[in-house]
């Protein structure tokens, strides 16, 4: 599986990006937005997951245990680093290209930047985030890394 | 060959020559053509063979809905049967040929069928079953089976890529005829988010034929003058070619666009499209008209020859009579005289003059036509007939609602859904109702819309309320009302004598409506005739009911890019390449691709492979990839009481640092799932599933978390992917593993479901271990971060572990009698699987506790778990083979139980099995008959207990 793949048509790109950090934060009931904001630093750093659920995707960011800390007793974080593939969609045609698999309404202004969901690509889940007014970034779980970079050729 | 094309008009592109061929013979065309109007051109009307009686049929109309003129196209793995003439764009070097014919259309033998026709009516296949009974079986299905089907389906691989999309809007309409670009025009306007399909290769609907003017201007021009702002307007999407199929829950529509463009392109796109507000602009289908031999080659509908000749330049005969039965008929005729066509004679039902035959063999010769009490002959070679208009509601109607009969209209109207249907009788209404329409729909999204506003026409449809007219009178020979499956008016009345009035009854006794074409022409009529018939209004009648999809859809559309190996998604586990490097056979379990053994240099079988492999982990030390197990960390202040209330045992006193076996009950008593779950910390729990029920397991987890109780602080995640799971099984396993591992591993500082946190190979790598037993033997879970699993395999192999794949570790599983979803069917109990004492008796309360007490889950003689041993050794038992008592016959009141798992014991070196058996725990020592019903094989066994190797479990505690 190569690294980057160029759509021949010249549409978009499809970039394999490093796993980085990746963290499951939850809430079991209360609010922990501030807190989470007080983690998370870098842009894009804290998606969206779900109902009290998120995504922190932070490389720069405090030891496991002393995050964990500050959000508890409301909130807990699970370690999924080593568990997603991450690749970054580019170009005038990722939007379209994306819309091949996925049914959430990815216009700008229903999806602007920074806007995140867990969503699915044909049958693979996938957790969907816009980095940019052409581009995306997409998570899937290593197992499926090969399938979805297939299915996101052209 | 005499060419019936028009002198002018038309808005195909004459200078260019397509050359096609249609039954073997060369013809030609123009860019712009349809199969049909092309074959028309070259004065070809025989182009089919009707399904049953086999009867010389033509074109019967310009579009859609077209019943007779079914060909089939292409060749080799593009073959398409059934593909309607009139919707087949002519390209260069297209091959046709007609369906249903031998040997040939002009000569068929099937019309022998025509002359059976009394005993052909409708339901005569249901009367075969009236007996002799053998005769059916022997005579009559053989003869209907051959009969049965339309065309014939390709057999080669489809060469052609098809797609999927989904896509969004404020808008969508649906219908690109005037209406539809009115809303169109509107609505892009104002900007909104438009997407306007199409059926046709051309957008513009009736626009396209047309010959009223339009603030002065022609419908070609008005349609361009739209055309070109519409495509100038960056919001505005204009799908052409594009089938809406159907309107689903929640304004999701469903859209088959026909691509063909590019070579290498896709042959299909399937559009799901989600529409804040949406519009049906779908236009009016014309009605047949019901008499005698109104399916002659020559007899069309009337705006399909107006079609002909203004939109592709064809003239439908050199002698054409117009029939209609109301206002609208006139209009046609005019206009189509005004194009150039010779029409001799129009005949108006509503003053007397009916058309009550029609005749000629293979094409319209005359027609016999009774006027004021006379009857007469009229020479013609085109009849064109017009008994109305109804507008195509199917859309509006998919979703349940049932259609309104209206009087003013003779026709069904959507049901009473308010804005997103235009019914409209007049060139002016279709444009003013879209833009209203179209305006008031974007309005309710928040977009203020100025109604488009168009020229006063010229020339426009005058309304009218004529009567409908459901069969002509005093007709003679048989009269069609559903071309496509030979139902004639006496079909209806037939089955409204023989007790089948109601209109869904009426359809399949007579088979109306139910052919590829979803009767678009021919439903009408038939409610007609079944209201006359009974005596009362079609309102009563009601219609059919109406499904998805509006016409057929391709397969290939349906997969899009999901076929062959791209069927479904694969998943891989992390170890895949370690286990690829050593040479592994895999096998495919689910979406996973799961190492299944690991053969050597010299091994000539699997099973001498797995004897190895089985041997090496009793022997000496095994390593196994169970990556693919699901894991799912539960985490809060009420982890242990979520466990506690999801598990029949007890989970939420489990110390820190403990693994327990768990069972998972359904709410009716039988075991869901079975696996491990390991307390890590206070508030962490991690559980491991079955490889096959681990996304069943997470959603049941979060059905119970969401719903059931939402009020518990406690989340569930899936770590499935985050992790690489080895197993590492023998008696040298703690040696090899205390290598790599700096935390004390023996027995009294790691006993047997220990579970911690632990440093692998000098600090390097941080996991999880578990000392847990599937194989019996000492072993020990492996956890690591998905990307270090192969540092970690690898080290351990090169200390001499041996890979052992999925059938050893099945082989190691059942001789220590470990159940596997072979015994959890969905049917067993815990008691079944001899794990009863696991239920807890004093745990408040777990999914299951109540339906287990029913007796029947807990009665004597269920089905219980033991194990079989063959009297000859070697004589394979079958999973899945029965179990009955020596002598019995095998007969289903005899049955015992069957084998649910079975193997070769490389350490008893005889074939086992587990076997669920009646009563099985008070039986063992019994001799049995295994029957293998398949092949009907015999073999002596002996029950005994569901454990054959070690079963004090001396191995697992050292």
């Amino acid at each position: 599986m190569d690294d980057v793949y160029e759509a021949p048509d010249g549409g978009y790109r499809l970039r394999r990006l490093a796993q980085g950090r990746i963290w499951v934060a939850v809430s079991f009931g209360a609010p922990i937005d501030d807190r989470l904001a007080a983690l998370t630093s870098g842009r894009f750093a804290l998606r969206d997951a779900g109902p009290r659920a998120w995504l922190i995707v932070d490389d720069d960011i405090r030891p496991f245990a002393e995050a964990e800390k500050a959000l508890a007793p409301e909130g807990a974080l699970v370690d999924i680093s080593h568990g997603r593939a991450r690749y970054e969609i580019s170009g005038p045609g990722a939007r379209a290209k994306l819309a091949t698999g996925i049914a959430v309404d990815m216009s700008p202004v229903a999806f602007a930047e920074g806007a995140a969901c867990e969503t699915m690509f044909n049958q693979i889940g996938v957790h969907l985030t816009r980095t940019g007014a052409d581009r995306f970034e997409i998570l899937t779980g290593l197992s499926f890394a090969e399938s979805l970079w297939r299915e996101l050729m052209s | 060959m005499t060419s019936y094309r028009l002198p002018a008009g038309g808005r195909v592109a004459r200078g260019e020559s397509l050359g096609f061929h249609f039954d073997g013979r060369p013809y030609a065309g123009h860019p712009g053509d349809t199969l049909a109007s092309a074959l028309l051109a070259n004065g070809v009307r025989l182009m089919g063979r009707s399904f049953k009686y086999h009867r010389p049929r033509g074109v019967l109309t310009a579009g859609s809905a077209e019943p007779n003129a079914l060909v089939t196209i292409g060749e080799g793995g593009r073959r398409e049967p059934n593909a309607r003439a009139t919707m087949v764009e002519l390209s260069d070097g297209l091959i046709a040929t007609s369906q249903n014919r031998w040997p040939s259309l002009a000569l068929d033998l099937g019309a022998v069928n025509g002359l059976l026709s009394p005993f052909l009516a409708a339901g005569f296949y249901y009367k075969t079953f009236m007996g002799p009974a053998r005769a059916w079986e022997r005579l009559y299905e053989p003869l209907i089976r051959r009969a049965a089907g339309l065309g014939r389906a390709g057999e080669d691989s489809d060469p052609d890529a098809y797609e999927k999309t989904w896509a969004h809007c404020d808008l969508l309409i649906v219908g690109a005829g005037p209406a539809g670009l009115a809303a169109a025009l509107t609505a892009a306007r104002a900007g909104a988010e438009t997407i306007l399909v199409d059926e046709g290769a051309e957008p513009g609907g009736a626009l396209l034929y047309e010959t009223a003017l339009i603030g002065g201007k022609s419908t070609d021009e008005t349609l361009a003058d739209m055309l070109a702002e519409l495509a100038a307007l960056p919001n505005c999407r204009l799908l052409s070619r594009t089938t809406a199929l159907a309107w689903y829950d929640d304004d999701v529509f469903a859209a088959v666009e026909r691509v063909r463009k590019a070579p290498g392109g896709p042959a299909e796109r399937l559009w799901r499209i989600v529409a804040k507000r949406a519009l049906l602009a779908t236009g009016a289908e014309e009605r047949p008209l019901v008499f005698g031999g109104n399916d002659r080659p020559g007899v069309m509908l009337a705006e399909a020859g107006l079609t002909y000749a203004r939109r592709y330049g064809v003239a439908v005969g050199r002698r054409v009579a117009v029939f209609t039965a109301h206002e609208g008929g006139l209009r046609t005729a005019k206009a189509l005289a005004a194009s150039g066509v010779e029409i001799v004679e129009t005949l108006d039902a509503r003053r007397g003059a009916r058309v009550v035959s029609a005749s000629g063999g293979r094409g319209l010769v005359d027609c016999e036509i009774e006027d004021g009490g006379r009857r007469r002959r009229l020479q013609v070679d085109a009849l064109l007939m017009s008994g109305g208009y109804a507008p195509r509601i199917h859309l509006a109607c998919q979703r349940g609602g049932r259609p309104r009969w209206s009087e003013a209209h003779s026709a069904f109207l959507p049901p009473d859904d308010g804005l997103p249907f235009v019914c409209a009788t007049t060139l002016a209404d279709a444009l003013d109702e879209g833009a209203a329409r179209g305006a008031a729909l974007v309005g309710e999204i928040g977009r203020k819309a100025a109604p488009a506003a168009f020229g006063a026409i010229d020339g426009d449809w005058t309304p009218s309320t004529d009567k409908p007219l459901w069969r002509v009178p005093g007709s003679r020979g048989k009269a069609f009302v559903d071309f496509q499956n030979d139902v004639q008016a006496d079909d209806i009345a037939l089955a409204a004598r023989e007790g089948y009035d109601h209109v869904e009854l009426a359809k399949r006794y007579t088979t109306n409506g139910m052919a590829t074409d979803q009767g678009k022409l021919s439903n009408l009529n038939a409610i007609g005739l079944l209201a006359e018939a009974r005596g009362v209004s079609p309102a009563e009648v009601g219609a059919t009911t109406f499904r998805p999809f509006y016409t057929p859809v391709s397969f290939g559309a349906l997969a899009g890019p999901h076929r062959g190996p791209h069927f479904q998604p694969v998943r891989r586990s992390p170890l895949d390449g370690w286990a690829r490097r050593r040479g592994a056979v895999f096998v495919e379990a689910g979406l996973w691709m799961r190492a299944s053994y690991f053969p050597r240099a010299g091994e000539t079988h699997w099973r001498e492979t797995v004897n190895r492999e089985a041997l090496a982990v009793r022997g000496d030390v095994g390593l196994c990839d169970v990556s693919t197990l699901g894991k799912i960390e539960i985490v809060g202040p009420d982890a242990g009481l979520l466990l506690d209330r999801v598990y029949c045992n007890g989970f939420a006193k489990l110390p820190v640092g403990r693994a327990r076996y768990g069972l998972m009950l359904r709410e009716d008593g039988f075991i869901f799932d079975d696996g491990t779950t390991s307390r890590l910390d206070d508030q962490r729990y991690v559980m491991t599933t079955t490889t096959a029920a681990a996304a069943d397991v997470l959603r049941h987890l979060e059905f119970c978390t969401q719903v059931h109780w939402p009020e518990l602080k406690v989340r569930v995640v899936s770590v499935t992917d985050s992790w690489a799971q080895m197993a590492l099984a023998g008696p040298r396993s703690r040696a090899l593993l205390q290598a790599i591992c700096d935390a004390d591993l023996s027995n009294q500082a790691f006993p047997h479901m220990s579970a911690r946190a632990v440093t692998l190979l000098g600090w390097r790598v941080a996991a999880r271990l578990f000392r847990l037993s599937y194989s019996g033997e000492l072993a020990y879970e492996i956890a690591t971060p998905a990307g270090e699993g192969e540092l970690v395999a690898e080290a351990l192999c090169a200390a001499g572990a041996s890979p052992y794949g999925l059938e050893a570790m099945g082989v190691l599983r059942i001789e220590k009698g470990h159940v596997t979803h072979n015994e959890i069917n969905g049917t067993v109990t815990p008691g079944d699987l001899g794990m009863g004492r696991m239920v807890s008796s004093t745990k408040a309360d777990f999914i299951g506790r109540r339906m287990l007490a029913r007796e029947g889950l807990q009665a004597p003689d269920r089905p219980r778990l033991v194990g079989l041993l063959p009297f000859a050794p070697q004589a394979p038992l079958r999973a899945g083979a029965h179990v009955l008592r020596e002598g019995d016959e095998a007969r289903l009141e005899n049955d015992q139980g069957h084998i649910t798992s079975s193997c070769y014991s490389p350490h008893l070196n005889s074939h086992i099995a587990l076997t669920l058996v009646t009563r099985g725990e008070a039986r063992h020592g019994e001799t049995v008959q295994v029957w293998n019903a398949l092949k009907n094989e015999y073999a002596r066994a002996r029950i005994v207990a569901p454990v054959f190797v070690d079963p004090a479990q001396e191995r697992l505690h050292g």
